[in-house]
């Protein structure tokens, strides 16, 4: 073994020898395998679609002035479309309700749902592979009326089964994350958008290549795989409150006749 | 109207979008077709001065040897309809670049019949519009299937080891007929097609040729997958394909009962994968492949090692051989934040999947070589401007992107800028690679470290002579796939004994100045050993094919055949070392901008002067360039900067380069059976070696090149 060798041994070894605390703050968990949106949804049947990789398993906030907002889906992360952060299939939105009763009850384009009037949100965290800058010109266009409380991570991030982003609290207009109310909407990056949809991946009636199945062909249907139920504490009933939340019903012309209409949890 | 030509004539109205939203909101489920599409325009520059396509790297198509010269512009409109409930079609129209540059001038020519003016008779310059990735999806509502699709995909439903992608130039060129359905509440689903092989998916890149009988438009790749998910905790899938080429039987001179065909080739392949999550610490996948290959062995003769069927992406005789992965995956490794991924890998040398992914995918965790060493066979000694190979490739520079492993022996690049993913096969490799990644407040850490053994690691091909026992297998150009000097879809070396390690360590770290700063270094080092050639027994065996190559040995060289029995005088040494830090910062909520600096090393010993390449003949000269002499040290530095703004509808983005760097030469002799340094003496300024007599001096070398793109979407 030659001097670079050894080296690059004790670099290795070194990384692996460091240790951290874990720092506490907000944790819910959720149910595995319910990543099926309103009970019926199927994955896009390409590869890259991975079972699991967008079944929401966890999501935590970390204490301090520039918390950490985590969120752990069922399948190790992958990268093939060289996105170039550890992940590329996945996109999160994270609607946080600081004050309830208050905030937003229309959601984001291309979502398809709307929040109770109990549960509307104040702020939205974006996590996508996208780059910070394409997201933010995203939401120019798209949703221009709610861009004040959209907030874009300048560096999101996937490593393992998480993907997180750290978020400076007074972006989120100060607080404590831990006495808020979150709802973790799973959704697929979607880098060729429909024109109604803010990088998201359209439900059809048919899975396709790159669309998911077992919803309808019209945007009467929420737009959403995964997303937090009940207490947030990961109980099986839990897969059926989320089943719950995301029933909608739809015309025979593809008009919406009931929106799925979804609550926030916090602890 | 016939009814068959009235629902035609309903159907195409619908699909062009023509008839009124109430009418297709009926019942029918149809919806308007919907248009979109892109317009990209890129701009190349560099001192390489190289204009036979705007791309950085073209090799393969008569007249296009890649560019960094000229400015283009594509366009590409896209469509699908929702043409019934049962029945959806979807397309693109799309113009590319090749040498469509502006300074064509629209591509406006008097007709010529000459295709090599870039004139109006050639279709590479003429701004054609084409159809492309046409298909057609229909939806019946079957219990026992759900979806039928007829045309053009990527089919990247199945994997890269088997049916996988294979962009060349567009990722969807290839068409086939898909069934997939489901049962068992879809915790079944299953995949069948029908893929018709493009026509180069064969051996010496040919399955036939239109209008000779040689039958190529019905050769197709059959295969089925099968995906159990019984559940979130574990899944399975069982993938078979058989791909077979036929040609007309030469021997049957009646067509009275039909004509015969004949298999050329034939390749099955089954794999077996598997994930299990169910452990609180630990997730873990495996997937293992045979691949079973048979060949009609008259089609290449007798064979030979330097034979005339040695341009092959396939074997030239049967063979099968097992490959396969685990993968393990500790998510939480004693402490928040750290996790290991480890993947233990074997590609069998006899390993064949002729329709594996040649691109765009990695079958490997490790990240591998490095992209700026490959490809390129850097004329470090000469610059000669007539050395055609040398020429083509990237130049000094490589390719600045990700490298992807896959196992094919038709690994491609065609067509890729410099900013791309580079690929290369790895058909032989076998060995453990170990990655942490470690989270600590606004810390990243990650790391690898591989151990690479091969399984082509063998003398004469595992037999006594080369030129018999090495025949099954294609050389390619010549030069076996090493970082720096060989071919990216060689995997085959007739004398090998290898190892290599890859060590690497990247961080980042967010400054938290102004909008943030995103911190990056990365330190990464390659061991690469290979003492090829181990038996004296079979030095001469090895090395005579060079003196044989009459009319291009460097006239001023002595072969010496068998190099007098030393063993150590072939081995190959290389020592990549790769530093680099880079800062990139959101400079206005629209523009990204990074600044990057590298610095690689590579510390070569490519046997001694004596040394010849194997079996290398015409193609070492140096105005041919399949191989330079490479031994010594070669330092490269790159300052580049990429940027990237987006605004509502368009993206901008860009790379700009500049490297330079320093040679070397460094040369190695026998003594008394032992490779040593040899010292030229004073005076000396010149030292002949089998691929030209190399200067002694140090050669400084530096290359300016930048890519700017402009895509908007609508």
């Amino acid at each position: 073994m030659n001097i670079k060798t050894r080296v690059s041994t004790c670099a290795l070894v070194a990384l692996l020898a460091a240790g951290a605390a874990s720092a506490a703050g907000v944790t819910f968990k959720d149910p595995t395998g319910d990543d099926k949106g309103p009970g019926t949804y199927t994955y896009p049947t390409d590869g890259v679609y991975t079972a699991g990789s967008f079944d929401l398993i966890e999501f935590s906030v970390s204490e301090g002035d520039n918390p950490d907002f985590k969120v752990t889906v069922n399948d190790r992360l992958a990268d093939p479309w060289g996105m170039g952060v550890g992940f590329a299939t996945q996109m999160v939105f994270i609607f946080i309700d600081k004050d309830a009763g208050k905030g937003h009850t229309k959601s984001l384009p291309g979502l398809n749902v709307d929040f109770a009037q109990d549960s509307g949100w104040d702020k939205v965290i974006i996590l996508s592979p996208q780059p910070a800058s394409r997201v933010a010109a995203e939401v120019k266009a798209k949703a221009a009326d709610l861009s004040a409380d959209i907030v874009i991570p300048r560096r999101t991030v996937g490593s393992g089964k998480s993907i997180s982003a750290k978020v400076k609290l007074d972006d989120l207009g100060g607080g404590d994350p831990a006495t808020w109310g979150y709802q973790v909407v799973v959704q697929s990056n979607e880098g060729f958008p429909d024109k109604s949809d803010l990088l998201s991946r359209k439900v059809n009636e048919f899975e396709g290549q790159h669309r998911f199945g077992g919803g309808n062909d019209a945007d009467c249907d929420p737009h959403v795989m995964d997303i937090l139920a009940g207490k947030g504490e990961g109980a099986a009933g839990e897969a059926q409150a989320q089943y719950d939340m995301l029933k909608y019903e739809c015309g025979a012309d593809g008009s919406s006749v009931k929106r799925a209409t979804l609550t926030t949890v916090r602890k | 109207m016939h009814l068959r030509n009235a629902t035609l004539a309903a159907a195409v109205t619908a699909a062009l979008g023509l008839m009124p939203d109430a009418v297709l909101a009926q019942d029918s489920g149809a919806s308007p077709i919907k248009w979109y599409g892109s317009i990209y325009a890129k701009f190349l520059d560099g001192d390489r001065r190289t204009e036979q396509g705007l791309y950085s790297n073209a090799e393969s198509t008569p007249g296009e040897g890649g560019g960094d010269q000229g400015q283009g512009i594509e366009f590409e409109l896209m469509f699908n309809a929702q043409v019934s409930k049962q029945v959806e079609i979807g397309g693109r129209l799309h113009s590319r670049f090749n040498k469509n540059y502006w300074a064509n001038y629209g591509g406006f020519a008097v007709p010529d019949n000459d295709t090599t003016n870039c004139g109006e008779d050639d279709p590479r310059c003429n701004q054609y519009v084409k159809l492309r990735g046409a298909w057609a999806r229909i939806t019946p509502g079957y219990e026992w299937m759900d979806s039928l699709m007829v045309g053009n995909s990527d089919w990247g439903m199945f994997d890269p080891w088997t049916q996988g992608k294979s962009r060349y130039i567009d990722r969807d060129n290839i068409g086939g007929v898909l069934l997939q359905g489901s049962a068992f509440d879809r915790k079944l689903r299953w995949d069948l097609a029908r893929v018709s092989l493009a026509q180069y998916q064969g051996l010496t890149y040919s399955t036939g040729e239109l209008g000779s009988d040689n039958i190529y438009a019905n050769d197709a790749n059959w295969i089925a997958q099968a995906k159990y998910t019984p559940g979130p905790s574990w899944n399975a899938t069982l993938i078979a394909m058989y791909a077979q080429d036929d040609e007309i039987d030469a021997n049957d001179d009646s067509d009275l009962d039909g004509v015969t065909a004949n298999t050329r080739w034939d390749n099955t392949v089954i794999a077996l994968k598997g994930q299990y999550s169910g452990l609180e610490f630990m997730d873990m996948g495996a997937s293992l492949y045979w691949s079973d290959y048979n060949v009609d062995t008259s089609l290449c003769g007798a064979g030979a090692w330097n034979g005339n069927c040695r341009f092959s992406p396939v074997p030239l005789r049967d063979m099968d051989d097992l490959s396969g992965t685990l993968n393990l995956n500790f998510n939480r490794l004693f402490i928040d934040g750290l996790s290991l991924s480890a993947q233990l890998f074997r590609v069998g040398s006899d390993y064949v999947s002729i329709t594996a992914a040649r691109r765009e995918q990695d079958v490997l965790l490790t990240e591998g070589q490095e992209g700026t060493w490959m490809w390129g066979r850097p004329d470090y000694n000469f610059g000669n401007l007539q050395n055609g190979n040398s020429r083509a490739g990237l130049g000094w520079g490589g390719w600045n992107g990700e490298v992807q492993q896959v196992v094919s022996g038709m690994a491609d690049n065609d067509f890729t800028d410099f900013d791309e993913p580079v690929a290369y096969s790895v058909i032989g490799w076998q060995g453990v690679t170990l990655v942490p990644k470690f989270a600590f407040g606004d810390w990243e850490f990650a790391a690898e470290y591989s151990y690479i053994d091969f399984d082509t690691n063998w003398q004469a091909c595992g037999g006594q002579d080369k030129d018999i026992d090495c025949a099954p297998y294609p050389r390619q150009e010549g030069t076996h796939a090493w970082g720096l000097g060989g071919d990216y879809r060689a995997p085959y070396a007739p004398f090998q004994d290898r190892l290599m390690q890859i060590f690497a360590l990247r961080a980042m770290y967010t400054l938290d100045v102004g909008p943030g700063i995103d911190l990056m270094a990365r330190y990464k080092y390659i061991k690469d050993e290979d003492d090829r050639v181990t038996r004296a027994g079979s030095l001469t065996d090895a090395y005579d094919g060079y003196p044989n190559a009459v009319g291009s040995m460097n006239p001023d060289w002595i072969p010496n055949v068998g190099l007098g029995g030393c063993v150590e005088c072939d081995d190959r040494e290389a020592d990549f070392t790769t530093i680099g830090v880079s800062g990139g910062m959101q400079l206005t909520p629209d523009l990204y901008a990074k600044l990057i600096y590298e610095w690689n090393q590579v510390e070569l010993i490519d046997g001694t002067i004596d040394v010849a390449p194997v079996g290398l003949g015409f193609e070492a000269s140096n105005d041919f360039g399949f191989a330079e002499y490479v031994t010594g040290q070669m330092d490269k530095n790159r300052v580049g900067l990429d940027f990237s703004y987006f605004l509502s509808g368009v993206e901008f983005g860009g790379t700009i380069d500049y490297l330079w760097g320093q040679y070397d030469p460094y040369f190695y002799t026998d003594d008394n059976g032992r490779r040593v340094r040899f010292r030229p003496a004073a005076g000396v300024t010149a030292i002949a070696t089998p691929l030209g007599n190399i200067p002694v001096g140090s050669v400084d070398y530096n290359q300016y090149r930048m890519k700017i793109f402009m895509k908007v979407s609508f």
